[in-house]
């Protein structure tokens, strides 16, 4: 997988904020494993990686966790609350993993036949009525706290403490 | 503070065929925003085009300081051109 991580070439070492995105997501053990041998939940986090690295301003991700199991999701959602807290990158994720957005996001845009219908905080949002009508049918509960990520901004020891 | 993504009246879809339709969307540094819905709803439409991967048939999509409209899009296909 290192190789993938360098830029410009395989051939050149991992740049020092590399080795420090490598580090924030956990992948330095996978650092040297062959890419057949990775987790799909590992390949997803090192796809983020490769993002973060590029130092881009937004990240956009669709159905990031499609395919993970429990852990990798709840991996996943630390990952994506890290790169906007410690990497002030903006993201937008579309997802259905409803635990995941309510760990993880500021805000929730809820669309429903190509018209916004509702804006706001995970709180506001999962009370809407038109929400519930449109998609979420019974209220779904976030992860207890302890399992998840902080949704406080700014308070990365908080994320970082919960890898 | 200038947010780093703005959708404004965004109108996008397929061909002539819109699927979103009127999205105002502001993301700030910082910020982890989902979007939401059933499917069909229009969430991997509207991700594609502030993506630049798909052509905006109306509004105005603005990624960090570079934006595209309708009328850019069909002149120079580019998923992102400067104000």
């Amino acid at each position: 997988m290192r190789d993938l991580l360098k830029s410009p070439g395989p051939h050149e070492p991992l740049s020092p904020f590399a080795e420090s995105v490598v580090d924030d997501l956990g992948l330095r053990g996978a650092l040297d494993r062959r890419p057949n041998a990775l987790s799909l939940g590992t390949i997803k986090l090192a796809g983020i990686a490769r993002t973060i690295i590029a130092n881009p301003g937004v990240v956009l991700l669709d159905e990031p966790a499609a395919g993970l199991d429990e852990r990798e999701r709840r991996e996943l959602a630390r990952v994506i609350r890290q790169v906007a807290d410690r990497h002030g990158i903006a993201v937008v994720v579309v997802e259905h993993d409803m635990a995941l957005i309510l760990n993880t996001c500021d805000r929730i845009v809820v669309l429903d036949f190509g018209q916004k219908i509702a804006d706001g905080s995970p709180d506001i949002v999962q009370a809407d009525e038109r929400v519930i009508l449109a998609y979420l049918g019974e209220p779904i509960q976030a992860e207890p706290r302890a399992e998840s990520v902080t949704r406080r901004r700014g308070n990365q020891h908080d994320a970082a403490g919960e890898a | 503070m200038m947010p780093l993504v703005k959708l404004d009246g965004l109108v996008a879809g397929y061909g002539k065929v819109s699927i979103v339709r009127d999205v105002d969307l502001e993301v700030n540094k910082g910020e982890v925003v989902a979007l939401l819905g059933p499917n069909g709803a229009g969430k991997t439409t509207t991700i594609l085009t502030m993506a630049g991967e798909l052509t905006p048939l109306g509004g105005v999509v603005r990624c960090l300081d570079l934006e595209a409209t309708a009328s850019l899009h069909g002149a120079h296909r580019a998923g992102l051109r400067p104000r």
